[in-house]
């Protein structure tokens, strides 16, 4: 269900959608997750009526795909809990949310372990990320944490291994390829009303043959991708959701919404480049959603070594 | 005889003009260049002007509502699931749409929204028990 609540908000911005995705999939997914009873307690219904909003830290300035094997933010087991020291980049709602789901590697023991920061930490600084041509209304942050103490109790206890951050990742991931066809469908829908009323040596555009070509693309397209995430979510609430099943999705989704929303921009000239008639804006967005939570080439790989048995990352 | 059948058929064609009609339409276009023209059309061009000519005018078209959900799969949700789909296109049309590029320019977000966007009590809706 929330797949088709992430098209319904993309289907008209996919800014507020990711800020959707970021606060109940991202973050709330992690509570929920690898939370404890109280964690889960103190945030959960706050967080569902948004009352308190929160983020999620995994990707970093030097560490966007690799951050499997590579996280550069640490984390050290002190007497008073844990001290945290590191950045964290393009951290969505990171400008405003009461809280961030820090991602930290053990000095320890090398492992990936979750906590939750708040953001009156002292230790805790965020700097907005200007000048983006995609998604501008979503707040990204840089995040510095500079010894940043957290309490025990402020530890997401079943965060043990990066396998439980990629539990997150997986049904997320899911999310954003439902985002996609959200988003191709109000370009779509944009276009088409578009090409209805627009006329054109007398006549509505849409009755030119080179038109409607565009228009049978887009809607082909579309329908693919959405008969495709409604069975991934099929397989999501029977529990048989595999990692490879959710990047095929978000690489197929992905990649199709691009040419759907370029074929929107296509049909209305001129206009599909101004703000005002919103495709373009559809364009700009679709950039991002291509590349965040898991890039085109680190999905590929993941259902490359799913069907083929063999490994191909570095 | 085949001259006054002729001059008959020229003028039951007569009694059928508007010739009010046909001065207004020589004020916007030159009749007798037109008549040059249609001369030299073949039966199909002379078929396709006339569709052209009859499809056109006052009666507006009904056009077929945009379905961007071809194969229905809206179908496949339970009317609760529906229910809730509508709620949110209707939040995100009514609230979001008016002010969306106006913010998307400007690089900010529009945090009045999120009182209005938390009461829907979307968040987390699966999470079972959290709700």
């Amino acid at each position: 269900m929330e797949g088709v609540l992430a098209m319904e908000m993309a289907r008209v911005d996919s800014s507020i959608a990711t800020f959707f995705g970021v606060q109940s999939g991202l973050s709330m997914g992690s509570i929920y997750l690898c939370g404890s009873e109280e964690q889960k307690q103190e945030w959960l219904p706050a967080m569902n009526k948004m009352e308190k909003i929160g983020a999620f830290g995994l990707t970093e300035p030097e560490v966007g795909s690799g951050a499997a094997g590579g996280l550069t933010m640490t984390c050290k087991k002190t007497d008073d809990g844990w001290v945290l020291n590191g950045q964290k980049k393009w951290i969505g709602n990171a400008t405003f949310a009461d809280v961030t789901v820090i991602w930290a590697r053990d000095l320890a023991d090398g492992q990936v372990k979750g906590f939750l920061v708040r953001k009156e930490n002292p230790g805790f600084a965020v700097e907005k990320i200007k000048g983006k041509m995609a998604l501008r209304i979503v707040q990204n942050g840089l995040i510095t944490l500079t010894n940043c103490v957290v309490e025990e109790k402020d530890r997401l206890p079943y965060a043990n291994t990066f396998k439980d951050t990629a539990k997150v990742l997986q049904m997320t991931r899911a999310g954003v390829a439902w985002m996609a066809v959200g988003c191709a469908r109000g370009a779509y829908e944009n276009a088409l009303a578009y090409t209805q009323t627009r006329k054109q040596f007398g006549k509505p555009i849409a009755s030119f043959q080179l038109i409607q070509n565009h228009l049978v693309e887009m809607i082909s397209n579309l329908t693919a991708m959405q008969t495709l995430v409604y069975r991934l979510s099929e397989l999501q609430d029977a529990g048989q959701l595999k990692d490879e099943h959710a990047s095929l999705a978000k690489v197929f989704c992905t990649l199709r919404t691009r040419d759907i929303v370029r074929g929107a921009r296509e049909v209305m000239g001129g206009n599909g480049i101004l703000l005002d008639y919103n495709v373009a804006r559809f364009v700009a967005d679709s950039e991002a959603i291509y590349s965040y939570e898991g890039t085109k080439e680190i999905n590929t790989l993941i259902v490359g070594r799913s069907i083929t048995g063999f490994s191909a990352f570095v | 005889m085949r001259i006054i059948k002729n001059i008959r058929q020229t003028l039951e064609l007569f009694k059928s003009v508007d010739f009010e009609q046909l001065a207004a339409i020589n004020k916007k276009v030159d009749l007798a260049q037109a008549m040059k023209g249609l001369a030299k059309l073949d039966e199909n061009q002379l078929n396709g002007l006339m569709k052209m000519l009859s499809s056109s005018g006052d009666k507006k078209k009904e056009l077929p509502e945009i379905n961007p959900d071809f194969y229905e799969l809206s179908d496949k949700l339970t009317p609760d699931q529906r229910a809730l789909q509508l709620k949110v296109r209707a939040f995100m049309e009514q609230e979001v749409a008016p002010i969306v590029n106006e913010y998307w320019l400007r690089d900010e977000f529009p945090y009045e929204l999120i009182p209005k966007f938390g009461q829907l009590g979307l968040a987390g809706v699966t999470y079972e028990g959290y709700g």
